[in-house]
This record gives C-alpha cells, structure tokens and sequence, in this order.
C-alpha cells in the first residue's frame, strides 16, 4: 500500500480511530498494529509476509538464547545464524540476479561466453529495510547493548510497524521497542503535528518529486538525445526529485507514527545546505548512515586503527551502501564517489586548516559556507548521475554530453521543451523553492509549532491551502499513485 | 480525543465541500458539462419536460419548440453516449429537485450497453454525471462504472486537476464557437455536404435492415430499462421514450433488431414509444436534416420537436406552465417570436424594395438577443435563396478591453463588421435553413458583448450584401427586453 493511494487514504484513518480505541490496552493496542502492519503489507503482495514473520522469529528466538548464554563461542553461532538468516534473504532476493550477471560478464572480459540465465525473482519490497532493522536488535544484544524483549508481540509490531516497515527510517530496538510497551494518552498537539509533517510529506512527493520526475525521466531515458543545460537541469532536478521523495516518505512515516505517538527517528535534515560530503552525510538518510556507522564502519576498526584503515573502512562502508542501495554497479560506483570524496575531506582536514589560519578565511562568513555547500552540491549532483542512470554507458553519456556548449537553446525555450511546459517548470521552481525556504525556516523555528501559534482562522486557512496545493498541483495521474523511489531498495 | 474528531470531521467535511464546490471551476468551459452546469445552477427553477439521452438526445429535442408549443419549460440533460444506468441517477434527481411532470428518455442500442463499458464509453458517463450534485447515487453509479480505485474521480476538481492551467485560464465567453446550447439542447448542427461526402463514401446503395434473429435484450438490459421505468411510475410522473432517427440508409440489422426488441418490451411493460425512424416519410426527412449518419442537425430537430411537441400537447393535458410564456423568459426563443410576428424584439424590419425580396426571397428581417450575447438575425421569407448578408455596429470602445479575440478581430475602427453567406438549399453546401409553422427562415449569429450599441446596420443582397435593409440608431442591450420597432 503506497501512502499516496487512496487504498491509504481509507486505511489510515480506521486504523487511526480503532488506533485510540484501543490505546489503554498495550497487548490489544499491539496486536492491532500487528495485523494493520501485516494487512498494509500483504496488501502489496501478502506471500512476502512469511519473510517477515520468519526474520521476526529467528531475531526473537536468537535475541532470547543471546540473554541465556554466556559462551561467546555459541553466541557467535547464535549471531551467525541470524545473519546468515537475514543476510541470506537480502542476499537472495536482491542480489542473485547481480552476483549472475557479474560472474557472466566477468567470464566475457577474458574472451569467454557463458550461458547463463538470471532467475526470475521478485525483490521484496523493504526487505532492505526490515532486515537491517531487526538486524541491529541481534547485533545489540549480541554485543549486551540492549536487552532482549520476552515480549513477542512487541518485537513482532516493531519489526513489522507499518509507518516505517518498507522505506525507513530504519529504527533501532533500543529506540523504537520500548514505545511498544507503554501506553500512550491522545495528545491533540501531536497528533495534528503528525498530521502535518504528513501533509508536508505529501508535498514533497506529490508536488515536487513527482512533477520534476517527468523531465528526469524524459532526459535520463534518452540520454544521446540531451546536452549541456538539458542533462545538467535533469541532473538538479533528479537531486530534488530523490531528496523529496525519500525524505517525504519518511515525514510521511515520522508523522504517522506521530499521530499514535511514536517517535521515529529523523531521516532528513536539510541535507542540500551541507558544507561537505562528510556533513552531507550527517544529514541524508540519517537512519541509514547511522546504522552502517555503528554497525559496519566500528566493527571494521572505525577510525581506531591508524589513518590508512579508517580511510579504508570508510571507503569501504561507502561501497557496502551503494551496495545497499541497489544491485547495479551504477550504485557501486555512486558510493564508490562519496567514499571517496569524504576519505579526501578528512586526508585534507590539516592542510585546510592551514589554509583558513594562513589566508585569514572566517570558516563561519556566509561566503564560505554558500561557496562549499555549492561545492557540495556540485558532487552530490555528479554521484546522482550514476545513482539515476539506468547504465553505466548510460550515466557517463550524461556527464559527457553535459560538457556540450548548448546554451543558445535557453534563448529558444529549449528548457520548456523537457517534458515540462512553462507552467509545469515554474510550479516545479516554486515548489523548490518553498521547500528550501521551508529548510531553512524550519532549522531556525519549528514551522508547525509557529503555525500552532496562529489564530483558529488563519490556522484553519493554512490547512486547507495545503490540503487544495497537493490536490491540484500534485501529480496523480488517472489517481495511479506513483511508487517511492526507495521501495525499490 | 472527541474534539480532535469533531475537528477532524468538520475539516474533512469542509475540505470535500469545497472540492465540490470548486469542481466546476475545472469542467472545460466550452464543453457540455460546464455549460449545462452553469445553466442548471443559475436557473433552480422546476422544469416542465426534461430529456434524457445521449447526443441523440441533445441534438434532436430542442426546449424551444416545447417552450413556444406547449408553453412548458423544457431542458436537454442529454450529454455524449449517456448510459441509462447513468440516467437513472440523473433522472431521480432532476424529479426531485426540479419536479418535472413529464420525462423523455431516448434510447437506442448503445445505451443499453451493460458494464463492463469500453473505457471510451465509461469516459463519455462523466458528460452526464458531471452536472448532477453530489449525493450516494451519485458515487454508486460511479463506483459501478469505474471502481473504487477511480472514486474521488467523481470530482472534477480531483479528475482534472492536471488541467488547471487550462481551465482556470480558460475564457468563459461563449461566443463564436460551435458548440452552443439553449437549455442544454445543441443549437448549431448543420447539414455539411463536404463532411458529409466523406465520411459516407462507402455507402451509396440502401438495403433494408433484417432482423437478427439470434440478437435478444439481456436481463441486465431490461433491468435497466424497467429501473427507469420503477422510477418514473414511482414517481408519478408520465415517461416517454423515443428514439431519435438516424439516416435510414445507414441503419444496420443491429440497430434495427434492438430498435424492434426495445420496442416489443415497451410495449409488454405498457410504456409509450415513439420511433422516430418508423417515422421518417410522415416528418419529411431529408438528407439535409442530419449533420452526420447519427444526428440530427438543427433543421431535423425542429421537425422532430415539433412532432412530439404535438404529441405531449394531445396526450398529457395540462402540461401548460402558469409562467410561460413570459416575454423575459422568452426573449432567446426564436421560435416564440416568429410566431409572435416578431412582437418583443430589439427590431424588425419588412422588406419593401421588391428587386431584394426577388433575388433573396426575403419579406423580413428581425433582430434579437439570444442567450449568449449574440444579435440573432432572422431572415424570413417564402422561399429563401442565395443570400450574402453583412452585419456592421459602432462599439463602445470603453467595453472592448475585455472582449475575446475572436470579437476584437471584427471589429475595424470602432465599427464591428461581421459579413455571412447563407447558401441555397439546391447548393447542397453548409445549409442553414429551416422550416417553422409554413415560414423558411435562416439564422446569422453576430457577436454583441456589449451593454450598448449604436448605428446598426444589416445590408442584404444575392450575390453580394449590397442593399442596406435594416437600421437601428441605438441599441441599449443590457435592458431586459426593449420593444423598437420602426
């Protein structure tokens, strides 16, 4: 089920009613969201949710006998089989197709053919997501971080909670289990910043993401056709069309999660007004980097191991998470930037540093931070070439024919020749606009709280705006929802 | 928590309410929902007759002739393709909210299509069920065509949002164009021999349509029909169905079979019919009463109204509205003041220069204003020939700044200038004549958005507009009727 359906717009509010009918009591409130999770799921395709409720019991079970043994040898074993559990799902339904084709084209590259054909398998949607999810309660128990629910319920809801089950942002236990076992009163103030965080969300998607997706398509589907200003536009509006996707899904998520008084973690945080790769990442997909940090980059050594290997692990956390992303070398190579550009940051760290002190350069003049989140932007747009393309021929064509001098073509309206008309365009620049006022607005006042302080009138007026702006101007067409770009990970 | 609901109801309620009202605001505001919508919102007044149908419907059963006949307020609620499981709906709604005393429902093959439709025919539905108010019926019909998926389409506000640069920037003028509507009747049809040559090449030899035996009405399909049936009787309110003629030699052994069956389960239910292509010698159809193979033209309407005009006034007295006729009400009925002799109009002249009446066959010429903003110009005649007309006004040029282009392209100086060509029937070309209560009289529409004219002029002639026939000093338009008759 996509939030932006109108399957979601019956379902959310009778879950939300039924929801508060059944707040006081924990089991029945759990159980409720149990079965809401796993309809919203199976909704999409319900054979996908033995997945789920077997990576939910290996994790229970595993978690449990984690608490009850001391031996580190069993207690490897015992983590073992969760990964290999866990990893072994991810693994199968989203990388063998990969891992064939490579071994293929591998064979090919020394003169060899081989004759082997991919399998047809369906990518779970979220599995990405769930699995890292229940992967860092085992992990945290593991390491005697956290304590293992007896709870089955509980973990079964948390793994499964359906506001964040297919797209994030992906919870830790130790933040997320514990709301399972309390009890929540209604707060009004909540539920209506719940409600607009969603309606922000929706926005974002409908609005902006979905409107500018149009001329990305058009460009990055036919890549020889489109030069200079052409890709270079596709590629800024790919970097707003991904940022509003995937953070509006997860204000969507936030805010769901809200109205019945949860709290999930931020996802996003103005990601674009980043200084640097490093802050970049600090910023996008905050649940993600988090959790390869803790989870990936740590246990390889993390910066402990002298400057070489913590340049390594990063690297190498980079990879994993292009990995992550998708099975496409396009992805590899989109981490493979980042990993490289922020091991560039940090080897430069000194000589920067130099460099302010010795040219007298105030690190916090508006200036410098408008010349290097340019910067920063600059690289994230070059990384989402390939993240976008759907070859890798295909991606440094568009970096390629984005060197062509073809700006005459501005003069002759060749930017409203895109996919988008004048019209479209400007809706499309407006929208940005406002959300990247939004950002910053929002960074230095919570917007919901300023709006909270309105008059009813006003108050009420605002809504209704908000409500009418998605209505007309998002992009729903014949009321096909279009899928979040991030389900497909 | 209950104030959060009280609240969150209010705003849903709200919200709905106004994407409801703002709906019309997104129908295409030269297409035949948003038209007849803007004429069933401005006039909540009862109807006397109201007509059911597809473009059959709306091409065939023109209001005026019932208003002028009958003196009964008549509207069309045809629309493209209507489905009768779409006009059931429809028809509830307009016998309870308009409480019309009389229903006709034209019906032919194509309406009694059971679902699944084909998608261009379950697009067509929206022509209907956009200017019904929003109500159950409403979203069950349209759950039945489309399915819950397609719901919130029954918004247009919703369905066509993707257009709002169109039809929010859209003019609303209606004039110069081919599409309008007197009561949500299709006034300008015409017979054109070009189109008509070629869209009718293959078929010079009429063979009469058999009977196929196999073909039989589904239970679905009388269902339907015996719904509308239910409804009216129900209702209390008497029920005619017809079924327009289309061109006889194009009436293929399906369409007649269904005609036949349709008819043999009238006729078991108790219910009038009327079929109109049983009927083509007695109302003198000809080839230029149709605007193609299916529909009727203007001319082929009057025949057609007139008939059954004729028939409701024998068979259900007392039809007659206490309010019509009423001059203000009226004043766009053409019909009414020809045989008014032209009584209540902006002006009317006779004829006296013998050599015009000779070459044109014109005796008089009336001018009135009808219902979008336009000079209707009647000329009158026994036996009305080649006619080459001009039109010429001086505008007020204070009100030019906000007219559509297609006005301020006419106009020279400050003088409009609208010249027509009113060809003979013999000429087989674009045929604008028609017959009325013995009289042949043809129709030039001139543009007049204007609350005030002055130095109107009309020069007629055969093979040019030569001779001046007509002059009006001054014309104050924004008035409700002036009577000038010099």
């Amino acid at each position: 089920m996509l939030f932006n359906s109108l399957d979601f717009a019956i379902f959310f509010p009778l879950v939300f009613t039924l929801y508060w009918v059944v707040a006081k009591n924990k089991t029945a409130r759990n159980s409720f969201l149990l079965v809401a999770s796993y309809f919203f799921y199976g909704w999409w395709d319900w054979r996908f949710l033995f997945l789920i409720a077997i990576s939910s019991l290996v994790d229970y079970i595993v978690g449990y006998m984690l608490y009850q043994t001391g031996q580190a040898r069993r207690r490897k074993i015992l983590l073992g089989i969760s990964l290999l559990v866990n990893l072994g799902f991810l693994c199968y339904f989203k990388y063998t197709n990969f891992f064939i084709e490579t071994f293929v084209d591998s064979f090919r590259l020394f003169g060899k053919s081989l004759e082997v054909s991919t399998l047809n398998i369906v990518l779970p949607v979220g599995i990405s997501f769930y699995t890292f999810q229940t992967l860092s309660y085992t992990i945290d128990v593991y390491r005697k971080q956290l304590k293992p629910t007896k709870d089955i319920l509980s973990f079964f809801t948390f793994v499964a909670f359906f506001p964040q089950l297919v797209a994030g942002p992906i919870e830790r236990a130790s933040h997320l289990l514990p709301q399972f076992y309390k009890t929540y009163r209604f707060n009004y103030a909540l539920v209506k910043s719940g409600l607009l965080l969603m309606a922000f969300g929706l926005f974002k998607k409908m609005v902006i993401a979905d409107r500018v997706a149009i001329l990305v398509n058009q460009v990055y589907n036919n890549p020889q056709e489109y030069h200079g200003y052409e890709t270079i536009v596709a590629t800024v509006f790919f970097a707003f069309q991904i940022y509003c996707d995937f953070s509006g899904y997860s204000d969507i998520a936030i805010g769901i999660g809200r109205t019945m008084g949860f709290d999930l973690m931020k996802n996003f945080d103005s990601p674009y007004f980043s200084k640097s790769i490093t802050e970049f990442w600090r910023r996008w997909h905050i649940s993600l980097s988090t959790w390869f940090r803790d989870y990936v980059y740590i246990p390889l050594g993390g910066s402990r191991k002298g400057e070489g290997r913590t340049y390594f692990n990063l690297f190498a956390v980079f990879l994993i998470s292009g990995l992550w992303h998708g099975a496409a070398m396009t992805f590899i190579i989109w981490g493979a930037i980042h990993g490289l550009i922020i091991v560039l940051e940090k080897a430069v760290v000194p000589i920067r540093a130099y460099a302010y002190d010795s040219l007298s350069v105030n690190r916090d003049s508006f200036s410098n931070k408008l010349f290097f989140a340019g910067i920063t932007f600059f690289i994230v747009c070059v990384s989402w070439v390939f993240f976008r393309a759907n070859s890798l021929k295909d991606a440094f064509s568009i970096l390629s024919n984005s060197l062509v001098d073809n700006y005459e073509g501005l003069y002759y309206g060749g930017l409203f020749k895109l996919g988008l008309d004048p019209v479209e365009f400007w809706v499309a620049m407006v929208a940005i606009a406002v959300l990247l006022l939004f950002d910053l607005f929002h960074k230095k006042k919570a917007a919901i709280q300023w709006l909270s302080a309105q008059n009813m009138v006003f108050r009420y007026f605002v809504y209704v705006c908000i409500v009418f702006v998605i209505l007309i101007f998002g992009v729903y067409g014949d009321m096909a929802p279009t899928e979040f770009i991030y389900f497909q990970f | 928590m209950l104030k959060f609901f009280i609240r969150a109801i209010f705003f849903a309620v709200l919200v709905f309410g106004l994407i409801a009202f703002s709906s019309r605001l997104f129908l295409n505001k030269e297409k035949l929902q948003s038209i007849k919508s803007k004429e069933l919102r401005s006039d909540r007044e009862d109807i006397g007759i109201a007509f059911f149908g597809s473009s059959h419907a709306y091409t065939t059963f023109d209001p005026r002739v019932f208003e002028n006949e009958i003196k009964v307020k008549a509207f069309n609620y045809g629309a493209p393709l209507q489905n009768l499981m779409v006009t059931l709906p429809v028809a509830e709604e307009v016998i309870t909210k308009r409480n019309i005393r009389l229903g006709v429902v034209d019906i032919f093959q194509s309406t009694i299509v059971e679902p699944p439709l084909t998608e261009r025919a379950a697009a067509f539905q929206y022509g209907t069920l956009d200017y019904m108010d929003l109500s159950l019926d409403k979203v069950e019909v349209h759950n039945r065509l489309y399915g819950k998926q397609k719901l919130l389409n029954v918004f247009p506000a919703i369905r066509e949002h993707a257009l709002w640069k169109e039809r929010f920037f859209q003019p609303g003028f209606a004039l110069n164009r081919d599409d309008d509507y007197y009561r949500g009747f299709k006034t300008q049809m015409y017979f054109d021999k070009k189109s008509w040559e070629k869209n009718t090449r293959d078929k010079d030899t009429f063979a009469a349509p058999q009977l196929i035996q196999s073909e039989k009405l589904s239970e679905g399909q009388k269902e339907v029909i015996d719904d509308i049936i239910g409804l009216f009787r129900e209702k209390g309110v008497p029920l005619v169905f017809v079924s327009a003629p289309i061109h006889r030699r194009y009436m293929n052994d399906k369409y007649f079979t269904y005609l036949e069956l349709i008819k043999a389960h009238f006729k078991e239910k108790g219910v009038a019919f009327i079929d109109y292509n049983a009927l083509w010698d007695e109302l003198n159809l000809h080839l230029y009463d149709f605007a193609d193979i299916s529909h009727l033209n203007s001319s082929g309407a009057l025949k057609v109204s007139g008939h059954l005009a004729n028939y409701i006034k024998t068979r259900f007295i007392g039809m007659e509205d206490p309010q019509v006729p009423n001059d203000k009400k009226l004043k766009a009925n053409r019909y009414y003041h020809i045989d008014t002799g032209f009584k209540h109009v902006l002006g009317h002249q006779r004829i006296t220069n013998n050599s015009i009446s000779e070459k044109t066959g014109i005796l008089e010429i009336a001018v009135f204003k009808d219902a979008y903003d336009r000079l209707e110009i009647v000329l009158i005649g026994d036996r009305l020939k080649d006619i080459q007309l001009k039109v010429s006004y001086e505008v007020p040029l204070h009100e030019t700044r906000n007219i559509p282009p297609s006005v301020r392209n006419r106009i020279d100086g400050n003088t409009y200038v609208q010249r027509a060509s009113l060809p003979d029937l013999k000429q087989q070309s674009t045929y604008t004549g028609f017959k009325y209560h013995g009289k042949e009289f043809k129709v030039v529409l001139a543009d007049c958005p204007f609350t005030e004219i002055s130095g109107l002029r009309i020069s007629v002639g055969d093979s040019g507009p030569a001779t001046r026939v007509f002059t009006l000093d001054h014309l104050q338009l924004k008035e409700s009727l002036p009577t000038i008759l010099p």
